[in-house]
């Protein structure tokens, strides 16, 4: 495996360069994500997000669908969805405009929905809590929530030929957090396949119901560790480089899905032996090839038909990718356009069926938390990035040259 | 623009949580006696910065208005217009907040103060209407009476209310229109508060941590730390500083000079040098569902620079799962649907002396000196009440705890390992091992193994080589790092027999 892995990386680095600027137009495979943000301009985030996603030139985008947070307030904001309870997802979609008009926007071809139940513990609608052993109670709001909403996108789109891909946000992280929170890595293990099983079986099941549907609904399942492990440390658990155990061990093997979704800062942003970023940007492609070839390796075994048929053994899309301007603009190795640039090459031509890039907006800042992904500032500007002249020295400008001619405006 | 602030976020902040402030904590905090004194040595200014500021000062007014009314025209208490002042004066001042899903205590509390006035109003002359108004104003003082903390918010206001019947005794003219200056200049003074700069989230029951509020905030057992993380923001700490304000449950922080948290944080509102800072994440609600099991595993926090103990707090406390919190009666009730790994922390101090009144558990403090519930070992996981209040009649407040203000020794995550090998434990008796972290002072440390001083050949800032003992036990031991007198926390790490 190993030695394959090795031939597949010397492969991608030789044809690389052969391909380097032969991309053709990619708006239908790459796109923007849009989580928390902060904008200062009139109007909601998520519409604003939309809106300039698909002027761009894409196709692709991603938004949170779930009760903690609604695009207005901050997230569990007693104010969220104007105080409606109970909400489901499909409720949300159903009520607010603004969720509906992404998958109604006309331009946008796929759209993938981090999705998440919704349950009342105590302070309103809140997304499910996967910290509580699973039983009867989980197994039915989800397979209910979550086929009410697969029931709501094939009566509204079902005629159209656009793609909707329910997914989860990384899986480690909330094995992680459940395994600290109850100290069993077992539990945080076993909730999180039924919980997974739960959602493919809604889905595969509206998909039975709707045979002859134009619309394509799939359900990915997101890790963000193939390399790092989650290792047990001074009675908690936390990510290192030594043997341990994460998502794509301990939860992949155990469930089937329709796509993997990568959320691919381990091997974009720094190689994860040493966590330093300040390394040769040209390095950033060999690495995702060779996770993109573990995941597979690791995960083929559990693509349902549905995820075989659409994606071939190519089921592995790239949920989250980029590069705070505040960690790598100033890198002596390079600053985040070769970095993007290496790692965007990498995915399409390893042939990641989507590309979803962090973030439209900028999230706000956290403290010494890595800021500034964003295509756009607060104030809806384009920060600009280290570039030589002639080049695109934008995010913006660059993403838009990207989907109208490849990558050639992208030489540094 | 404002200076506003102190005074009249504080009275805000006293009628979110009347439990910690007492019964008469809003009007304390709002008196004007009590602000002139606040408000010595600092600038004032008053902005009204909003439609919503602006009914808010009308129905004021109208409010005050009336009560001078009823101050210079006793005659005409028994009329009907006397009843809608009456009515005026007590609904519209908190009715906002009501409608908003404000609790029902709130709109009592605000009615506290025109209640008082009409009741001193009408000593003089005691017709019937006024013996009303005196009984209702006794039945609030005597349900505030059961929030009672001795605070200086508490001592205040009675001294102020003991003042107002002396002078309603001997001078009854002069009474009344006392009365009625102390709460039209209160009522104006709370009018403006809305127009100091806060967050949009303000009006959502979200803490703003500012330097007085930091004060008030929190019980006094760590009233000394936040003067000191206080200090922190102010001597480039900002790091900590933030880390503060969010185990508070802070959602945004103003700072007297902007430019010491600008680039770490999001600008909510400016106001000359000063800004009010958006700390992000989820609104950390009044309560939230956190780990029973990381709950008992809590370091103490044992200095404003001890930031391990800081975010190791932080990842427990820090979490979406919010719950809802009814006030009512000085009381707190809560409902939530809880697992068997769950506790509950509410975000009022625990100094303040609760006791639970409803749900099976127990009360107990946490590191920053907030309340936590947990629920008891029989207690089946499900839906249930919990509701908390204070302690009727006194409380005894503890005594702050002192702080160190130096640097602890951290030993970094992973930071053990076998000084060769370079690979994580278990170790064996007598191996060398190498610790990273921070804080070490070469010249001034030491190492420890469960308690035991060991060899330590090489003592860097950043990294200590030590040789375990050769008669070490297989089995589960501890390591600490000594450095300047401050000891990190223990490292557990497994050693094999031999």
């Amino acid at each position: 495996m190993k030695r394959r892995i090795e031939a597949a990386v010397a492969a991608f680095v030789l044809g690389q360069a052969a391909a380097v600027d032969a991309q053709p137009a990619q708006g239908g495979r790459v796109g923007f994500y849009q989580w928390l943000g902060v904008s200062d301009l009139p109007g909601d985030l998520l519409t604003q997000a939309r809106r300039r996603t698909t002027a761009l030139g894409s196709r692709v985008f991603r938004f949170y669908l779930g009760c903690r947070y609604d695009y207005e307030y901050p997230v569990m904001d007693m104010r969220r969805f104007g105080g409606a309870a109970p909400l489901t997802p499909a409720g949300i979609l159903a009520a607010f405009e603004r969720y509906r008009a992404v998958a109604d926007d006309p331009m946008m071809e796929t759209v993938v929905v981090t999705v998440y139940s919704c349950a009342d513990y105590g302070g309103g609608p809140d997304d499910i809590n996967l910290q509580r052993p699973w039983g009867e109670r989980e197994e039915k709001l989800v397979g209910e929530q979550i086929g009410a909403l697969a029931e709501w996108l094939y009566a509204r789109y079902g005629d159209k030929r656009k793609t909707v891909i329910l997914a989860n946000n990384e899986t480690d992280e909330k094995l992680l957090d459940i395994a600290n929170y109850t100290g069993s890595m077992e539990l945080a293990a076993a909730n999180l396949r039924a919980w997974l099983r739960a959602r493919q079986a809604a889905v595969e099941a509206a998909r039975r119901r709707h045979p002859d549907a134009a619309l394509q609904l799939f359900h990915a399942v997101e890790i963000s560790l193939v390399n790092l492990q989650l290792v047990a440390e001074n009675g908690g658990f936390r990510k290192a480089a030594r043997p341990g155990a994460n998502a794509l061990s301990l939860v992949v093997p155990e469930i089937e899905f329709d796509l993997i979704s990568y959320s691919a800062y381990e091997s974009a942003n720094s190689p994860y032996e040493t966590q330093d970023p300040d390394n040769p940007p040209e390095e950033t492609g060999g690495r995702l090839l060779r996770d993109l070839e573990r995941i597979r390796a690791a995960a083929g075994g559990s693509v349902s038909a549905a995820g075989r048929a659409r994606f071939g053994d190519r089921f592995v899309m790239i949920g989250e990718l980029g590069y705070s301007r505040d960690r790598f603009e100033h890198l002596a190795t390079g600053g985040v356009k070769p970095r993007l640039r290496a790692a965007l090459g990498a995915a399409l031509d390893w042939g990641c069926p989507y590309v979803v890039l962090w973030q439209a907006f900028d999230a706000p800042r956290s403290g010494g938390a890595a800021w500034g992904f964003g295509l756009y500032d607060r104030r809806g500007g384009t920060p600009a990035l280290r570039a030589a002249p002639g080049s695109c020295s934008t995010l913006r400008d660059c993403m838009e040259a990207l989907f109208e001619s490849g990558f050639e405006r992208w030489r540094p | 623009m404002i200076a506003l602030g102190h005074p009249a976020r504080l009275a805000l902040q006293a009628a979110e949580f009347p439990a910690l402030y007492g019964a008469f904590g809003p009007f304390a905090a709002a008196s004007p006696l009590l602000q002139l004194l606040l408000w010595a040595g600092s600038g004032l200014g008053l902005s009204f910065d909003s439609a919503e500021a602006a009914a808010r000062i009308g129905a004021y007014a109208g409010g005050c208005a009336a009560a001078f009314a009823l101050a210079r025209k006793p005659r005409a208490e028994g009329s009907a217009a006397v009843w809608a002042a009456a009515a005026y004066c007590a609904a519209p001042s908190r009715l906002p907040a009501l409608l908003q899903g404000g609790a029902l205590n709130e709109l009592l509390f605000w009615s506290l103060a025109p209640v008082c006035g009409l009741a001193c109003a009408g000593a003089w002359r005691n017709p019937a209407p006024m013996r009303v108004l005196a009984a209702a104003a006794a039945a609030l003082a005597w349900g505030g009476s059961r929030a009672w903390t001795a605070s200086p918010w508490d001592i205040a206001a009675l001294v102020e209310l003991l003042l107002l019947a002396g002078a309603a005794l001997y001078r009854p003219q002069r009474a009344r229109r006392l009365a009625a200056a102390l709460f039209a200049g209160s009522m104006l003074l709370l009018a403006a508060a809305p127009g100091a700069p806060r967050p949009p989230e303000a009006g959502n029951g979200a803490r703003v941590a500012g330097v007085d509020d930091l004060r008030v905030e929190l019980n006094p057992v760590l009233a000394a730390a936040h003067e000191k993380a206080l200090a922190v923001s102010s001597d480039g700490r900002a790091g900590e500083a933030i880390l503060w304000a969010r185990a508070m449950g802070a959602r945004a922080l103003w700072a007297p000079r902007r430019q010491r948290f600008a680039g770490l944080l999001e600008t909510a509102a400016v106001s000359g040098d000063a800004a009010l800072f958006d700390l992000g994440g989820p609104v950390a609600g009044d309560a939230v569902i956190v780990s029973w099991r990381l709950w008992e595993r809590l370091p103490a926090i044992r200095g404003v620079y001890d930031r391990e103990a800081l975010e190791r707090y932080l990842a427990w406390a820090d979490r979406p799962e919010s719950l809802r919190v009814h006030s009512g009666g000085g009381r707190l009730s809560i409902r939530a649907d809880l697992a068997a790994s769950d506790a509950v922390l509410v975000r009022v101090p625990f100094a303040v002396g609760w006791e639970l009144v409803a749900g099976e558990g127990r009360l107990a403090a946490d590191p920053v000196g907030y309340t936590v519930f947990a629920p008891g070992a029989d207690a089946p996981p499900g839906k249930m009440r919990i509701e908390i209040a204070p302690r009727r009649f006194w409380t005894r407040l503890p005594e702050p705890v002192p702080l160190h203000a130096g640097d602890f020794p951290v030993i970094a995550p992973g930071g053990l390992v076998h000084g060769v090998a370079m690979t994580p434990p278990p170790f064996a008796a007598g191996d060398a091992v190498s610790i990273f972290g921070g804080g070490f002072l070469p010249g001034d440390t030491l190492v420890r193994v469960d308690g035991r001083r060991v060899e330590t050949p090489y003592v860097g800032a950043a990294q200590i080589n030590a040789a375990l003992p050769v008669s070490l036990a297989g089995g589960r031991h501890e390591l600490t790092v000594e450095s300047g007198g401050l000891r990190s926390l223990p490292r557990a790490f497994e050693a094999r027999g031999r």
